[in-house]
């Protein structure tokens, strides 16, 4: 790889910087789970994870340059492939039989689906029944978004461009959810209603 | 001064060049923009789901036959055209035009579907006497404490949605009348698009319907 010098000083500023951010997320993370101690429940849980994230995809461009100039002695293994342009990759996997593979995702898409409904049809409680859901929405989104959209087959780097904002995305979306909770709670008791702050805690969801 | 060879262009993704990902540009741009509108889907969800947790009372209007039978009939449908957009990008992909042309129109029929049975259902609700800041007298009647921001709720997400599908249809017309002149490339951008149409229901789906079951 000949890169001029400046180019090479440019790529040693940006690896400082985002290794010091990734630093930093992971301190966030390390100070929040130290002063905090999950007290907040989920809350905390929600931003640890979050900050763990974001360290890691800081972390990520570094790690490869690293590997790439062979500094890395415990390699992704990502070995000859990681110089292959994508569309090798797509001609190789056409030759198999694609279209079967892709009524198989379809058919546990499907069944995923069955599934949720007969969640719904049997009836279980509703905090449980959120999550169950929410689980298999993801398992179902990760289906469409590897084999129907492609990206199970493209290289590393876009997968790591577009995975980790998605999950760093349901992050944030389930991140408000133990404040909708908590407001819920705080909720005084009606005055028409006269009823008990027990019965208003005990009435969620 | 560094020479500009192949090898320094195709050297490391992330070294930037003309190939970033090796992807083409479209295809990139394609991408760009799903994780951008899987943010905007996001916060709508996230809203809806904040208004809902944090209410006493919140109607639960869809009762298993025959509303919870119909979305899950409109869930069909739609992973069905994701199925046959999935053949037509196959089929562009072996240059069979003719083919992928025919697969396209199937994924559309099976869109406009999707698109008449939930304005069938719409109309259904909006006939019950829903609007997007009221509910209807037998609802409140059931659910008195009940947030009237049901109907924005679900109008806003749904129409949303259902103006991206709409959006869509348009999208594979075009290509699909004139698909002499675009490429496989191209058909596969247009198919990302479908697949996140798709996608945002996987989630619309629980959340809205499942979430909301009538079992009385």
């Amino acid at each position: 790889m000949q890169q001029t010098k400046e180019k090479q000083k440019e790529i040693k500023i940006l690896n400082l910087i985002l290794i010091a951010l990734a630093g930093l997320s992971f301190l966030v993370a390390v100070m929040t789970a130290i002063s905090d101690g999950f007290r907040a429940g989920t809350d905390d849980l929600f931003l640890i994870i979050t900050c763990l994230l974001l360290a890691l995809l800081f972390a990520v461009p570094p790690l490869l340059w690293a590997k790439s100039n062979g500094l890395l002695h415990n390699p992704f293994a990502l070995g000859d492939e990681a110089e292959a342009p994508a569309h090798e990759h797509e001609a190789e996997h056409a030759h198999t039989d694609t279209n079967r593979e892709n009524v198989i995702v379809w058919g546990g898409l499907l069944f995923l689906t069955a599934v949720e409904v007969f969640l719904a049809y049997i009836h279980i409680q509703p905090l449980l029944m959120l999550i169950i859901l929410m689980l298999l929405s993801v398992v179902k989104a990760a289906l469409i978004v590897a084999y129907f959209m492609h990206l199970k087959f493209e290289r590393l780097s876009l997968v790591l461009t577009i995975v980790p904002t998605l999950i760093v995305l349901f992050c944030l979306f389930a991140i408000l959810f133990p404040d909708s909770n908590r407001l819920h709670k705080m909720r005084g008791p009606e005055p028409a209603m006269q009823a008990e702050p027990a019965e208003e805690g005990g009435q969620e969801k | 001064m560094a020479e500009v060879r192949a090898d320094n262009l195709l050297a490391n993704d992330w070294g930037g060049g003309t190939h970033p990902y090796r992807v083409s540009h479209r295809k990139l741009g394609m991408w760009l923009f799903i994780m951008s509108d899987s943010l905007t889907f996001c916060a709508l969800l996230m809203a809806y789901s904040y208004a809902r947790f944090s209410s006493q009372d919140w109607p639960t209007p869809f009762p298993f036959s025959p509303s919870i039978i119909f979305s899950t009939g409109m869930t069909l449908v739609l992973l069905s055209s994701s199925l046959t957009m999935v053949f037509a990008v196959s089929a562009a992909k072996r240059r069979d035009k003719r083919r992928a042309r025919r697969w396209i129109l199937a994924t559309m029929f099976f869109g406009a579907t999707f698109i008449v049975l939930h304005l069938m259902e719409w109309e259904h609700l909006m006939s019950e006497g829903l609007a997007p800041f009221s509910l209807p007298a037998e609802w409140l009647a059931r659910w008195p404490n009940a947030s009237p921001l049901f109907g924005s709720a679900f109008f806003g997400i749904t129409g949303l949605h259902m103006f991206h599908v709409f959006t869509g249809l348009c999208y594979l017309g075009v290509i699909a009348a004139r698909i002499r002149k675009f490429t496989a490339d191209d058909v596969e951008v247009s198919g990302l698009y479908w697949h996140f149409v798709d996608l945002v229901w996987m989630f619309v789906f629980p959340l809205i319907y499942l979430l909301s079951v009538d079992y009385q």
